[in-house]
């Protein structure tokens, strides 16, 4: 099927009146969501994952991309109008977001930041809808020797890229791991590390904990601060056309943000925030005002808000045409696939075509819906950072916990989100990424069993085997090269970083 | 919500400084070295198998050497060069406790004593933490949030648990 068959049947697949409405319902919760500091895309996809166990797979699927663009669009509200980083791909944009607020152009900021979302997001999903067929064809190729080295692979790009220690991050990739070979493994049915407890049988529940170190341990620590009332100015409807100024000065930026963020999302690692930094580096090299960055260019709105989407779109095609994630909310999403009894991968466009084209027909949908609804909008979702928030905290706390109880109907899940929230606190505490654990779990139960299925197939010659295998060989070297590349990079030029970004800031 | 409003005056746990020593920085790595070395023993409880003949207790071998050997790098590196001390407690931390044991108590009492009741609970603990209200306040607030999620995932077909409630 090619792309514009497969966009027709993707376009009647969500003309159907429950898909439209999924996708409503999840770009309008992932925005709310987005909104509140701390918790992104990743937080919210995992809190509101349950309400689309009930839903049709094509529905939930739909639902779940929607919250996920919904919540990457919604954090960079917060960042111009308060100066709060709604999540961590925002950051850069409240450099120069709020001093445009500062001068009274808060309107201008919203309307760039939601226009370059909206180009990239369309670029991306043009992009998506060429390359993903293209690498899925590619994947057919792929045995186990090939899967194991993409998963080993992903994660040795990933402990590079998280900021900090490398052999913090492989730590974190280790825990992940172990946590992962708890319950009956699915090679030989064995039971591993169950401790007598039946709850352990079936594996540590993703959702659990997910909610536990992103939604919980963000409550816990939200909590102890004394927090304030925020401040939010406020932006009237008519205050939100940009001048003839500012869109000249954008569209450039809104372009080249596009275009450098997508090929961020199809490598390992977070994506979008590095997409945001690169982009915001580009365009102060490139601007004839360079001085003007940090003080409200508005270049440094529009480039790092198209870049950012564009990652997010660009880290589908693994997910989709590879059945691997990269990233952490593609690694929820993957989890919501498997719920719904889909397993993404270089088949998915055969046999589920409609969930494949109906995703990214909704990706064209939910980006014109996010312009259409949140412009107009935007005082309302701001006005959740009013609530009080000991009334916030407490809804989020009951929220995650009915998310996690229905998974399964189980307390033992309650019990897992609640030890991974303080655990999520700790490692706050103590700078670590607890993104870097999430991915690790997704993906290990597939780097096992290609592992086993490899080294069955060689023999026990491990090495004489991946010789024959030169994609498999080619991706481990260059994951080891990833490893070590800083490294020599740093004793050949002494002084140079070797982490692109700050650990504190790589919570993705 | 994070970093940025921790209030400046919040107690500091005793930090590492510059001089090598045993350090609060330390802990993650001592964690994941003695987890490592739990892991390790189980994992050799396993039939291991050859890498011809790979057995299910192989994969977790590999994952220990994967936990323990940086954690041990790391806690080598923090006692001889140590980085910056942990995030400071913000000056509401005994809110944390609160709230975790007021988590607990719902999970105890979700299938029991049924969503409503065990939801208001949690509700009523975590509005108390805070400390902003009056006792009835949180009373009929903590209430009315457990019933109306009752309600609300009843209709989206999430059921809970009913309990000792009619309903």
């Amino acid at each position: 099927m090619d792309p514009i068959q497969g966009l027709l049947q993707g376009w009647a697949a969500l003309s159907v009146p429950g898909n439209l409405i999924a996708l409503a319902i999840g770009v309008l919760l992932g925005t709310v969501v987005g909104v509140l500091p701390g918790l992104g895309p990743v937080g919210a996809m995992a809190i509101l994952m349950p309400l689309s166990f009930q839903l049709d797979s094509t529905s939930a699927i739909i639902m779940m991309a929607g919250i996920y663009y919904g919540a990457q669009y919604g954090g960079s509200t917060t960042s111009i109008l308060v100066n709060i980083p709604g999540e961590a791909t925002s950051v850069i944009t409240c450099l120069d977001g709020y001093q445009m607020t500062k001068r009274g152009r808060a309107g201008a900021a919203l309307s760039v930041a939601a226009v370059g979302s909206f180009v990239a997001g369309t670029v991306a999903v043009v992009l998506l809808m060429f390359f993903a067929p293209l690498l899925s064809q590619f994947a057919l190729r792929f045995g186990a020797a090939e899967y194991f080295a993409l998963t080993a692979f992903g994660l040795l790009v990933l402990s590079r890229l998280t900021g900090g220690a490398l052999a913090l991050a492989m730590m974190l990739v280790g825990m992940g791991l172990a946590l992962r070979t708890i319950g009956q493994e699915m090679v030989f049915g064995t039971t591993r590390f169950t401790f007598g407890l039946m709850d352990l049988w079936q594996g540590i529940e993703l959702v659990a904990i997910a909610v536990g170190l992103f939604g919980i341990a963000e409550v816990f620590t939200a909590s102890e601060e004394s927090g304030g009332a925020v401040h939010v100015a406020s932006v009237r409807l008519r205050e939100l056309l940009p001048n003839r100024e500012e869109w000249r000065r954008s569209l450039a930026p809104m372009l080249r943000g596009s275009a450098l963020g997508f090929p961020f999302g199809l490598v390992p690692g977070p994506a979008a925030i590095l997409s945001t930094f690169a982009s915001y580096a580009l365009e102060r090299r490139l601007s004839k005002r360079p001085e003007e960055f940090g003080q409200g260019a508005i270049e440094g709105v529009a480039g790092p808000e198209a870049a950012n989407n564009a990652a997010a779109g660009g880290t589908l095609v693994p997910l989709l045409s590879l059945g691997v994630p990269f990233a952490p909310p593609t690694a929820l999403l993957l989890g919501a696939f498997i719920i719904h009894g889909i397993q993404p991968g270089p088949l998915l466009m055969t046999e589920h075509p409609e969930v494949f084209w109906g995703l990214v027909a909704s990706m064209y949908a939910g980006n014109a819906m996010l312009l259409v609804l949140n412009l107009p909008l935007v005082g309302l979702f701001v006005s959740i950072l009013k609530l009080p928030r000991d009334i916030l905290l407490t809804l989020i706390m009951l929220i995650s916990s009915i998310g996690v109880f229905s998974v399964n109907n189980s307390v033992f899940d309650l019990v897992v989100m609640l030890l991974a929230g303080v655990a999520g606190y700790v490692m706050r505490k103590f700078r670590l990424s607890p993104a870097t654990l999430i991915l690790p779990l997704v993906i290990g139960t597939l780097m096992e069993s290609s592992l086993m299925q490899t080294l069955l197939l060689s023999g026990g010659d491990l090495p004489g085997y991946l010789l024959t295998r030169p994609i498999a060989l080619g991706l481990l070297l260059l994951g080891i090269f990833s490893l070590f590349a800083p490294v020599i990079w740093q004793l050949l030029r002494p002084g140079s970083g070797s982490s692109p970004i700050p650990a504190e800031q790589a919570d993705f | 919500m994070t970093e940025a409003n921790l209030g400046s005056n919040a107690p500091r746990m005793k930090g590492s400084g510059s001089r090598r020593g045993l350090t609060w920085s330390m802990a993650p790595s001592l964690v994941g070295v003695v987890g490592g070395i739990l892991y390790t023993i189980a994992a050799r409880e396993l039939n291991v198998g050859t890498l011809a003949k790979p057995g299910p207790g192989l994969f977790p071998l590999f994952v220990s050497v994967v936990v323990t050997v940086p954690s041990a790098i790391c806690l080598v590196t923090e006692y001889l060069r140590p980085s910056k001390p942990p995030e400071g407690l913000g000056p509401f931390f005994w809110r944390v406790p609160a709230l975790a044991l007021g988590l607990l108590l719902y999970i105890f009492l979700l299938k029991p004593a049924g969503f409503v009741v065990a939801a208001a609970l949690l509700c009523a603990t975590q509005l108390w933490a805070f400390g902003r209200r009056p006792w009835w306040v949180v009373g009929l607030l903590a209430l009315a949030a457990s019933l109306c999620c009752y309600l609300i995932f009843l209709q989206l077909n999430v059921p809970m648990p009913s309990g000792i409630m009619p309903f």
